[in-house]
């Protein structure tokens, strides 16, 4: 190699100073456009001197030394898991919401309960219709010969049962709709995958060829981010970059090849659900955390619990009241008629026995077949204090508002486990970006450094341009 | 640690947000007037709130039959009010044809008299509430008497329809049923335990004479007065009662009849006495007049306390509803002073932190190169 002379030296001091400094600037700019795009790692460049090949002393200038992704593993696998937390319990806080609200109607108008929103206490929803049921029969025990009373209480029977049917068909759709968003989220996951899958693919040759491969890193991390939102996968990187994901040891991602989840559509209590399973054994992916985690268990425990529990309501009033009701006396004399259909003793098919809508009058009121006794009315008023449910520790009342009082709780357990999870995710999230976020204060305080750093280069090399012009100028 | 620009920012944010979620919290609490606007509010609230708005509708129903009751009821004690004042008068009559000094159209007069409080009588047995008629036990549907009449028109035998006993009863508070009606059997009929032990009367009289008497009535314990007439005015019995036999009889016998407080016989007995100018007849009603007034007035004193009963149920009930009341309120209802100094709280926290994201975050080094 020839020796340069000293001016020629220089100048080449000086190039490589301004190389650097604008790379520099530009690693800069770039973590400045991206401040605030999601899951962006800000890169730190690093200056070194370069070595020098002539040893007069010198040196050689500066060199970019390599331009680093700034990002801690650590605090990526914390949020995964928190991710995995917090899909299961916003999904829940969803969905018990929803459930919440089927029993939440507008006000009733009795005359103690104005003023109030919230359905049950009203009187408007079932725990209501089951008082003025009760309430319907002493007014018939109060005038048994009555028609008027009778039509009284077969309206508040139909009152009842409508929203029993109703209750029942708003649960089933909630399980319906919960149904509908696995399929889909089961898509999404399959599409995360995939592309999953590219970024594996890329990655070790963006690696390779001396490009960059932070930015597909970043996207690649988001992605891992929104998928452990819904699945509890784990994941293992290797040497070259590429990523591998896995569902309980069953591996979904490994370098370019994804294997897919997909539904199946199997019965439950005789009604269709999607059951997720990988695709390529066919087997049941077992579903332990997460979004989906959260939908399928509203789906298949809570729903299914308390559509099992308005059928329990449904079997002990019509079994308790027809066998009462049998042994009375209607305003004909009629005996032995049943009140409800006792064919359909399911929350949503509970009906009036058609006896008793066709005629009034086969509605007993009368124990001794006497007109103006109301032995039988009583009687069937006393069933809101009679323990028929829960073999016969539970009355009517009792076991409903313990079922409300359930979801209650269970809905608020689910917002504030949502609540918690979501500031435990923001304390994750802000302690990621405490590393890995742009500041701009730091990039602005960079801007400077490095262009006054640009600056002062390009005025060594003038110097010695100037330098050069005096030489040649002898 | 290092803050970057997007921490401050999604700090405040979800700051701001949960600050927002508060005010809208306590707002809606004041807007509806109650704490409880969803099930998870506050689900221990919820259930022992449900829990209580049934009972309150229970009072509810429970104040309208103890109503119901009490009308039945008054209405009954407002009949037999009358009943008592109208046999109060024709004992007064009933005085008056016993005296010897009347003639017979004097007694005849009085006689038409008792006939219209006969007739009254037997109106009065056919009261009816809502159109119920309340003597009838619980065969409401039909006037519970039904009087047979002579060529004349005048009543000669008045009896019941059918079964005038049942009890009709109302539900008045939790498990508690209380009788409403006065069956006419009460109060219309003879008591229909108006019998006379046989032990009472064989008292004083040899053996022998025990013997027989045992022998007549087939040694029943107990005898009524349809079996005493019997064997009194059996004439071909052989032998013939003796003097002392007859004497007890006749002596059972009245005390039998003393007992009796059917105001429909005796008003037709009293008639008919008058009718056939029988001053020593007309005379031996006046202990049975006396007899059915005092009834009258005992079934009254039965249905007053009942009444007092019902409407002290009814005090209960109502003080009962206000103390479910407040202990509801206290469960559902905002504390509205609490609630208002808590959403002005919250209010200047929101503001604060609104102010302060406003003077902190758009500034950085930017604005000093």
């Amino acid at each position: 190699m020839p020796v340069n002379s000293p001016a020629q030296h220089g100048l080449e001091i000086g190039r490589r100073a301004l190389q650097a400094q604008q790379a520099a600037l530009n690693v800069t700019g770039h973590n400045i456009a991206n401040a605030n795009t999601p899951g962006f790692s800000r890169r730190q460049i690093s200056l070194e001197n370069a070595i020098s090949r002539v040893n007069n002393g010198i040196g050689s200038g500066a060199d970019v030394a390599q331009i680093q992704r700034q990002r801690n593993s650590f605090d990526d696998a914390q949020m995964r898991v928190q991710q995995q937390l917090l899909g299961r319990w916003e999904s829940l806080e969803r969905a018990l919401g929803s459930i919440e609200a089927i029993f939440n109607e507008p006000a009733g108008a009795g005359s103690s309960e104005a003023g109030t929103i919230f359905n049950e206490p009203s009187g408007m929803g079932l725990s209501g219709s089951l008082s003025r049921f009760w309430n319907a029969w002493q007014d018939l025990a109060n005038v048994p010969e009555s028609g008027a009373a009778r039509a009284a209480v077969r309206q508040e029977a139909d009152f009842l049962v409508t929203t029993l049917h109703q209750y029942n068909a708003k649960l089933s759709e909630t399980r319906t709709e919960l149904d509908e968003q696995v399929v889909w989220e089961v898509e999404d996951i399959n599409e995360i995958l995939d592309q999953l899958g590219d970024i594996n693919a890329a990655l070790p040759a963006a690696g390779f060829s001396g490009g960059d491969d932070g930015d597909l890193k970043d996207r690649r991390d988001l992605l891992l981010d929104e998928l452990s939102n819904k699945i509890d996968i784990s994941i293992t990187e290797r040497a070259n970059g590429q990523i591998s994901v896995m569902l309980s040891g069953h591996n979904l991602v490994d370098g370019d090849s994804v294997s897919h989840l997909r539904v199946r559509q199997v019965s439950q209590d005789g009604r269709p659900i999607s059951q997720i399973v990988y695709e390529d054994d066919g087997g049941v992916a077992p579903i332990s955390e997460g979004r989906l985690l959260g939908l399928v268990a509203v789906r298949d425990e809570i729903v299914p619990d308390l559509l099992d529990r308005l059928d329990q309501m449904a079997v002990g009033l019509v079994e308790r009241i027809n066998s009462l009701h049998r042994t009375g006396f209607g305003l004909d004399g009629s005996t032995g008629n049943n009140f409800f259909d006792p064919e359909s003793t399911t929350a949503s098919n509970i009906a009036i026995d058609r006896a008793v809508l066709e005629d009034l009058d086969n509605i007993a009121a009368s124990a001794d077949g006497n007109s103006g006794d109301n032995g039988l009315a009583l009687a069937v008023s006393a069933v809101r204090n009679e323990g028929i449910l829960e073999d016969g520790t539970q009355t009517m009342d009792g076991f409903y508002n313990e079922m409300l009082g359930e979801i209650g709780a269970r809905s608020r357990e689910a917002q504030t486990m949502a609540g918690n999870n979501r500031l435990f995710a923001q304390q994750i999230e802000n302690r990621r970006q405490s590393v890995q976020g742009v500041s701009l204060n730091d990039e602005a305080s960079q801007l400077v450094l490095f262009q006054r750093a640009y600056q002062a280069a390009a005025r060594a090399v003038s110097i010695i341009d100037d330098l050069m012009e005096v030489t040649i100028n002898i | 640690m290092r803050v970057t620009t997007k921490m401050a920012v999604g700090t405040l944010v979800s700051n701001l947000d949960r600050s927002y979620e508060r005010i809208t919290r306590f707002q809606s609490q004041l807007s509806s007037g109650t704490r409880i606007n969803r099930l998870s509010d506050d689900p221990a609230a919820v259930e022992r709130s449900l829990a209580l708005r049934s009972e309150l509708r229970n009072l509810e129903q429970f104040q309208k039959n103890l109503g119901d009751g009490t009308g039945w009821l008054e209405l009954s004690e407002a009949t037999l009010n009358e009943m008592e004042t109208l046999f109060v008068e024709v004992r007064g009559l009933a005085v008056q044809g016993a005296t010897s000094t009347y003639n017979a159209s004097q007694r005849n007069a009085i006689a038409d008299q008792v006939d219209q409080f006969l007739e009254h009588t037997l109106s009065l047995s056919e009261a009816r509430y809502r159109g119920r008629y309340v003597f009838s036990g619980t065969q409401t549907g039909a006037e519970p008497y039904r009087a047979q009449r002579d060529g004349n028109g005048n009543i000669v035998a008045v009896a019941p329809r059918s079964d005038t006993g049942g009890s009709i009863e109302r539900e008045v508070s939790d498990g508690i049923v209380m009788q409403v009606n006065v069956p006419g059997k009460d109060v219309f009929e003879d008591p229909s335990d108006v019998r006379v032990s046989i032990n009472s009367l064989v008292e004083g009289l040899d053996r022998g004479e025990t013997q027989r008497l045992e022998e007549l009535f087939g040694g029943s314990a107990h005898l009524d007065p349809g079996a005493v007439r019997a064997v009194l005015d059996d004439a071909e019995l052989d032998p013939p009662l003796s003097p002392d036999l007859r004497a007890v009889l006749e002596g059972g016998l009245s005390d039998l009849e003393a007992r009796k407080t059917n105001p429909f016989s005796v008003l037709i007995e009293l008639r008919d006495a008058l009718r056939s100018n029988d001053s020593e007849g007309v005379r031996g009603t006046l202990d049975k007049l006396a007899n059915v007034r005092e009834h009258i007035s005992s079934v009254r004193g039965l249905i007053g306390a009942r009444v007092n009963r019902m409407q002290t149920t009814q005090n209960v009930l109502d003080r009962i509803a206000v103390e479910m009341t407040s202990v509801l309120s206290a469960d559902e209802d905002v504390d509205l002073s609490a609630t208002i100094v808590n959403l002005t709280q919250e209010q200047d926290v929101f503001q604060a932190a609104l102010a302060s994201g406003n003077t902190v975050i758009p500034q950085s080094l930017m604005d000093f190169i």
